[in-house]
């Protein structure tokens, strides 16, 4: 019974006082950027990244996977009482959740999305704890090639599943690997695409993208559109469920826990995908097609069942191969590396307290979710009524000072202002930037395994297919690319992604 | 092809949140609609009738631009060989991948057909890049309040529901809340107060 004693390991890392202390801020946090609209995790944990240096590995790990999560359940409340998306991934609940709310049920809707959120969670939590040690196993018999492999699969399975056009979807990723490779050649010492720049040499900072492709980019969108918010403030009440709406709701949290756990470990996957296949699952097995859209119950505990499912296990690829399966991973590849932890398998054995420790706070931080979120709705409820005209320049200023005290300097506040530019010029040509940070943290590490992939074959590229788990990994994604491009499924993805 | 026409009738929900947050999937703004006002019908002249899809067509220009400028800067740097790579191989093989990808989006932009960009308006951009560079010219040199209250009151300018002395109230607050939690609660090495009024 490893499970049990790795977990109890856990439990007594997760249980002090301090990382409980974390655990508690990053879900607050987490809740509170979830609630608001406009402001998602990406930016949230970018803009806190510099100042985890200070904080021990664990505290620091332990906080920011609860701003990830927390912002699922308070995405969920946005959905619900304003019919907007508070996070990304509760887009699919405003459909019926907002409707709920119309008809008087708005307390049903918010405590089955917690409640649903919470299974989800704790089963999550569970399949973290039982499939990172053999995956990390496997992993660590990865060669170089394997490496390289495994990143095309990865980077091909983000872009299957991202939303949009593929081919898009491919050149922002080859975009992200080039950007990846500017500063200095750790093989050559010699300085590329830095322009004779100083602080190019270490290559351009992945804060500064980030912030300025999702903060600033986002932010100007949101200015271009002139839509007022209406908030649907009456009464909430009724927190507590009818039997009725919990036998109608516990199959449909089941599905989407199993659903999202699943999608989540794929790279590429999280919390969004997880969320738009539970809903189409939802609609497509109900008895009743025509209640989706009308306030289904389903259509609310499915999804954010699945999305907080899904953004937990997505640590998995994490934590394993040292793989960042989305973006939010990608960041805490950054929060790592300020510590000086190489994300891979070798996490768990030489940091055991940090792996099991980081497992148990999910657990913990999603019992203080639920106690948030359901007594606490109120006060996020006034939250909501804030205006964004008052809003989106406080989040402008943390944004400043984060890049900022990244090292001291503007010149990343510069960068910033540059990819800000960048960002909403993808967003009027309907390119998505998230494939794009995914290829930036894969650049350098697909290069070095490339060149030692080759240099071990001497040159010899066969080297990629002729070793079996390399070629089963290629051979993965190569049949990713041909399904998705099959006409029938490439209809089904289009809908999908449109009407969910 | 890859921008069907998405299902004319959408939900209010899903539709304002694509709005507001979802800028990532070509549907809200490829509606049927747009798509019958870039139909070619004999007045567009050239080449709107020969771009038929702007947002694939301009993606593509960006894709062989950056791919292109990757190629020849890593001109300079040496190839090597595949088994003793030089730090000229990768990124050639990426820009020149790149620029295949943005052909293939300028080639497909003259066949599929797509909503025209739409650019509203340039306010916003520019006043919060804007502000944010100010922000970045000042803070080294007036210290971390004055950059604050003078982006927080430029920035506020950029909302259609501006309103001057809220945004006062907000610049003074955040500035106050910025030092507190900032500079003293977490200790970031910033210049606070500009240099002659500093004790």
């Amino acid at each position: 019974m490893d499970l049990f004693a790795n977990l109890a390991t856990g439990f007594s890392v997760a249980l002090t006082a301090t990382n409980i202390l974390y655990a508690f801020l990053g879900v607050l946090l987490g809740t509170l950027i979830g609630v608001l609209p406009g402001i998602g995790p990406v930016p949230t944990i970018a803009m806190l990244l510099p100042i985890t240096y200070a904080l021990p590995p664990v505290s620091a790990l332990i906080m920011l996977a609860g701003i990830y999560y927390g912002a699922q359940y308070g995405g969920s409340t946005t959905a619900i009482l304003v019919n907007l998306p508070g996070e990304s991934s509760s887009v699919v609940t405003c459909i019926d959740g907002y409707q709920m709310a119309r008809k008087g049920r708005a307390g049903t809707a918010l405590a089955i999305a917690a409640i649903g959120s919470f299974v989800a969670g704790t089963f999550a939590t569970l399949v973290v704890a039982a499939f990172a040690p053999p995956l990390a196993e496997v992993a660590l018999k990865f060669g170089p090639a394997e490496y390289f492999s495994l990143m095309v699969l990865g980077l091909i399975a983000a872009v299957v599943l991202a939303s949009g056009s593929l081919i898009k979807a491919i050149g922002m990723i080859v975009l992200g690997l080039l950007l990846g490779l500017v500063g200095t050649d750790v093989n050559s010492g010699l300085q590329r695409f830095s322009f004779g720049v100083p602080e190019l040499s270490d290559g351009i900072g992945f804060v500064a993208i980030a912030m300025g492709v999702f903060g600033f980019a986002e932010i100007i969108v949101n200015l271009e559109h002139r839509g007022a918010r209406e908030v649907f403030t009456s009464k909430v009440s009724g927190l507590w469920l009818k039997w009725k709406d919990l036998r109608e709701a516990l199959p449909a949290i089941g599905r989407g826990t199993l659903l999202g756990s699943s999608l989540g470990i794929l790279p590429g996957g999280g919390a969004l995908l997880s969320a738009f296949a539970s809903y189409t699952l939802e609609k497509k097995i109900a008895k009743d097609p025509s209640q989706f859209g009308k306030g289904a119950i389903q259509g609310v505990a499915g999804p954010e069942s699945a999305n907080n499912a899904g953004a937990q296990t997505s640590f998995i690829p994490l934590l394993t191969l040292g793989i960042p399966p989305n973006a939010v991973m990608a960041l805490m590849v950054g929060a790592m590396t300020i510590h000086s932890i190489q994300p891979g398998p070798q996490v768990m054995t030489a940091n055991p307290q940090l792996f099991w420790g980081l497992i148990a706070s999910m657990w913990i931080g999603n019992l203080m979710l639920v106690i948030l979120n359901l007594p606490m709705i109120g006060l996020w409820v006034k939250l909501l009524q804030v205006p964004y005209r008052l809003l989106y320049p406080a989040i402008l200023l943390f944004c400043c000072i984060g890049v900022y005290s990244l090292q001291n300097n503007v010149w990343d506040v510069y960068m910033t202002v540059l990819f800000g530019v960048i960002g909403w010029l993808f967003v009027k040509l309907e390119c998505e930037p998230a494939p794009l940070l995914l290829g930036f943290i894969l650049g350098p590490l697909m290069e070095e395994n490339l060149r030692r992939a080759l240099l071990l074959s001497r040159g010899d590229p066969t080297v990629f297919v002729s070793r079996p788990l390399s070629a089963s990994l290629l051979a993965a994604a190569a049949l990713l690319l041909v399904i998705v491009m099959l006409p029938n499924v490439r209809r089904k993805r289009e809908e999908a992604f449109h009407e969910a | 092809m890859d921008l069907h026409p998405p299902p004319f009738v959408r939900r209010e929900a899903s539709r304002r949140a694509d709005d507001l947050l979802d800028y990532g999937a070509p549907r809200s703004r490829a509606s049927p609609r747009d798509a019958g006002v870039e139909a070619p019908n004999g007045q567009g002249g050239v080449h709107m009738a020969l771009i038929r899809h702007p947002k694939d067509f301009w993606a593509g220009v960006l894709f062989i631009a950056f791919g292109g400028a990757a190629c020849v800067i890593a001109l300079d740097y040496a190839l090597g060989t595949a088994a003793r790579m030089g730090p000229g191989y990768f990124p050639r093989a990426l820009g020149l991948l790149l620029c295949a990808l943005g052909a293939l989006l300028v080639l497909r932009s003259f066949k599929l057909q797509g909503a025209p960009l739409s650019f509203p308006t340039f306010k916003p951009l520019l006043i919060v890049l804007g502000s944010v560079m100010l922000f970045g010219l000042v803070v080294n040199h007036a210290g971390l309040v004055v950059a604050t209250l003078l982006l927080v009151l430029l920035s506020s300018t950029a909302s259609h529901e501006y309103r001057w002395r809220e945004s006062v109230v907000a610049a003074v607050a955040l500035a106050v809340f910025v030092v507190v939690a900032f500079r003293y609660g977490l200790g970031l090495q910033l210049p606070t107060w500009p240099p002659g009024l500093a004790g």
